[in-house]
């Protein structure tokens, strides 16, 4: 039995492993965000917006006595996504309103529903987005 | 027989993935932050550097894209190749005069070790420049409201950059934030006093052997030098000295001179760039190479500055 084994996709992890972690270089994110504690929240988006200089993704969280507070993520400029295969149409209907999430993000220093977002999930556990990029650098 | 042609062929991948993505990896980052930041350059330097090729060049040929990125393509989010330098000018700064000493005052950076905390104070051998980190949306940063970077802060970005060479000139074009600069190579030389200043300065360039030497000054003093927000005055000259070692390698040596702000010249670190082709820089949609990357103030102020950015300030705002 003869195995092959595919040349391009193993290409593409192999560079993906290599991806830069410093993403939050950005706008002086180890400043505005705790990135030694993130949390992980399940949640609902609102609205997602695949622009410059970070995405940003909008998200209801509900607690155990109903209140709603709504969170904003900012994440990977786009051009990361892109040139990791996720382009805005895919991205945009990824993670449309009304799609459940699990994020796991730094949140803001001064306690503000605000966080830069690490890893997003969808209820099937497919995780959204270029793996291994956006990983709060401490981790 | 199979199970051992198998184990070969898993071997073979492994030696493919090991040696046919050009490895460069963040190496000199300078984004300290929390202390636990030290463990992640100690991890990155580990890492392989630049991979040299050994296809012949010329040297004289700079066109294409070059990049400080520590991805093998050209995006990282932030991230610097290894032996690349960082993300400052230079480490070296020379004593300020007492003007440039309020202008560097005045400048409120959200890069470098945080203003006030631990992290700071465990490095007194780094300038205080590198350690005054506000968040923000209490800062000062003129790129934060998409004002153009000026030569030295786009040229330092982690990003794409594609040289034009035109018969009168050399272009280069900074895909972060689409600033062109224009370098004239008709012979002219530098006058002493532009017109006017320009965010991306007077240039004119000529060759002394393998080295390209640019000089400029007219620059806009609303620029910073770098992202930590040491300043310079539009009397600034800065020199720079491009030179191609290898295929797919060109290093920059660049001196700033300014009396008005800097007691001495101000001799940056060493800068250098590898080259991607504009197939390795791909998309979802056939576009490839450089990607469009304005900073739109729709994007930057209304959407992010607004709804995210100034959230997240450390005094109420």
């Amino acid at each position: 039995m003869k195995v092959r084994f595919p040349r391009l996709p193993l290409m593409l992890i192999g560079s993906l492993l290599f991806v830069s972690v410093s993403m939050f270089a950005h706008h002086g994110t180890f400043v505005s965000y705790d990135t030694k504690h993130p949390v992980t929240l399940n949640g609902v988006v609102a609205e997602y917006h695949f622009t410059n200089p970070h995405t940003q993704l909008y998200f209801d969280v509900t607690d155990d006595k109903g209140n709603v507070t709504r969170w904003a993520a900012e994440g990977p400029a786009p051009e990361i996504w892109v040139e990791a295969g996720w382009g805005k149409k895919r991205t945009e209907a990824t993670l449309a309103p009304g799609t459940k999430i699990t994020i796991t993000l730094s949140p803001a220093r001064n306690g503000k529903p605000v966080g830069a977002a690490a890893k997003i999930f969808l209820a099937n556990g497919e995780q959204v987005g270029p793996a291994g990029a956006g990983e709060p650098p401490n981790q | 027989m199979r199970i051992a042609r198998l184990h070969a062929q898993i071997a073979g991948v492994c030696l493919f993935l090991a040696l046919a993505t050009p490895v460069l990896v963040q190496g000199q980052d300078e984004e300290p932050g929390p202390p636990d930041a030290a463990e992640r350059q100690a991890r990155a330097r580990t890492l392989p550097r630049i991979q040299p090729s050994d296809k012949k060049f010329d040297p004289h040929d700079l066109a294409g894209i070059w990049t400080r990125s520590s991805s093998p393509r050209g995006f990282t989010g932030g991230g610097t190749c290894a032996d690349c330098g960082d993300r400052g000018y230079g480490k070296n700064v020379p004593p300020m005069t007492p003007e440039g000493k309020k202008m560097f005052d005045t400048n409120k950076p959200s890069y470098g070790r945080t203003l006030g905390s631990a992290d700071a104070a465990a490095h007194p051998d780094e300038d205080i420049g590198r350690r005054r980190a506000v968040s923000p949306a209490n800062g000062t940063d003129p790129y934060q409201y998409c004002n153009p970077m000026g030569i030295t802060r786009a040229l330092i970005f982690p990003h794409p950059i594609e040289f034009f060479v035109l018969p009168d000139r050399i272009i280069q074009h900074f895909s972060w934030g689409e600033g062109i600069r224009t370098i004239w190579t008709d012979g002219r030389k530098l006058i002493d006093d532009p017109d006017q200043p320009r965010w991306w300065g007077y240039s004119v360039g000529h060759w002394e052997g393998d080295t390209f030497i640019v000089e400029s000054n007219g620059h806009d003093e609303r620029t910073w030098i770098d992202h930590f927000g040491y300043p310079h005055s539009d009397r600034m000259h800065l020199e720079e000295r491009y030179k191609r070692t290898n295929y797919n390698i060109l290093e920059l040596n660049w001196t700033i001179t300014d009396p008005k702000v800097y007691t001495k010249p101000w001799v940056g670190d060493t800068k250098r760039f590898h080259l991607i082709q504009t197939k390795d820089i791909t998309t979802v949609d056939g576009w490839a190479g450089m990607m469009e990357d304005p900073c739109a103030p729709a994007d930057e102020v209304d959407q992010f500055d607004k709804r995210i950015r100034d959230l997240t300030g450390t005094k109420p705002n």
